[in-house]
């Protein structure tokens, strides 16, 4: 904790973030398209772990409450990130709330047993790593893991940044990411190694 | 030695599994018709003023540090 002049603070694009920002909060709506086509795939990334199938609903949501809001944001680019996460995440809670009185099929298992390749380590797999595979690997961690991890390799947010986002201490999000990945690190290699084994005696059913 | 981990998450050992990660979540691709609807938000809030409201304090992201608050 402490480390409040952390150089190096999330995006390559926090700078055009911060100045897109700037302009929108002035009215300019085509900096607003430019904050939103830099911010939405990792907010989409984000909410896609949370809840799925729905998370493009959710995210326009989510649009529309930051819309709304933005003449209240203050910040630079990686504030806008953050500041965008927690309205994102906001409205997937609600979601999930209203979710719970009429529970989904969960079809996102079996999507995650469908390897890329044969491979032999988890860096490997994960260079042909699709979309579909990351996500059900990481809806397959406890939330508090999911959503760490999600926060600082999706969503690109600091760790200060993602324990706001999360009302955690920084400290209790960077170990909850640091055990997410690491137990998404065995689980592909488990899976390579089920894999392999499954090649080497085919006809087992 | 190229370092992925854009998180600086300090994981020894898993150092290219953060990025590896976050470019197949992020798959970067951006809906026009969503783009649009958002943009449209916008714009109906900023005509019809209610853009401007109050900063809370979940509003507020201004980086801290420097000579206090």
């Amino acid at each position: 904790m402490g480390q409040t002049g952390e150089p190096r603070r999330g995006h390559a694009y926090d700078g055009e973030l911060g100045a897109a920002v700037a302009r929108a909060q002035e009215g300019d709506d085509s900096a607003f398209a430019v904050a939103y086509r830099i911010v939405q795939p990792g907010l989409l990334g984000y909410l896609r772990g949370l809840v799925g199938d729905e998370a493009e609903d959710v995210a326009a949501d989510a649009w529309l409450e930051i819309a709304r809001d933005l003449g209240r944001f203050r910040g630079d680019g990686a504030g806008f990130r953050g500041w965008t996460a927690t309205i994102a995440r906001h409205r997937a809670l609600d979601h999930l709330r209203r979710q719970r009185v009429r529970p989904r099929p969960a079809t996102l298992e079996q999507d995650v047993l469908e390897l890329p390749g044969p491979h032999s380590t988890h860096e490997q797999a994960l260079e042909s790593l699709s979309t579909e595979y990351a996500l059900g690997l990481v809806r397959g961690l406890p939330r508090d893991q999911a959503e760490a991890v999600l926060l600082r390799v999706v969503v690109g947010l600091d760790g200060p940044a993602a324990a706001r986002v999360l009302g955690k201490r920084p400290g209790a999000v960077r170990t909850a990411a640091y055990r997410g990945l690491k137990r998404l690190a065995r689980e592909l290699g488990v899976r390579e190694r089920e894999r392999e084994q499954e090649r080497d005696g085919d006809g087992h059913g | 030695m190229a370092d992925q981990d854009r998180g600086g998450t300090g994981l020894p050992g898993l150092s290219g599994l953060p990025g590896l990660l976050g470019a197949a979540l992020r798959d970067g691709v951006v809906d026009d018709a969503a783009e649009r609807r958002a943009v449209a938000a916008f714009r109906a809030a900023r005509d019809s003023g209610t853009r401007s409201g109050k900063t809370r304090s979940q509003d507020d992201w201004r980086p801290r540090g420097g000579s206090g608050p």
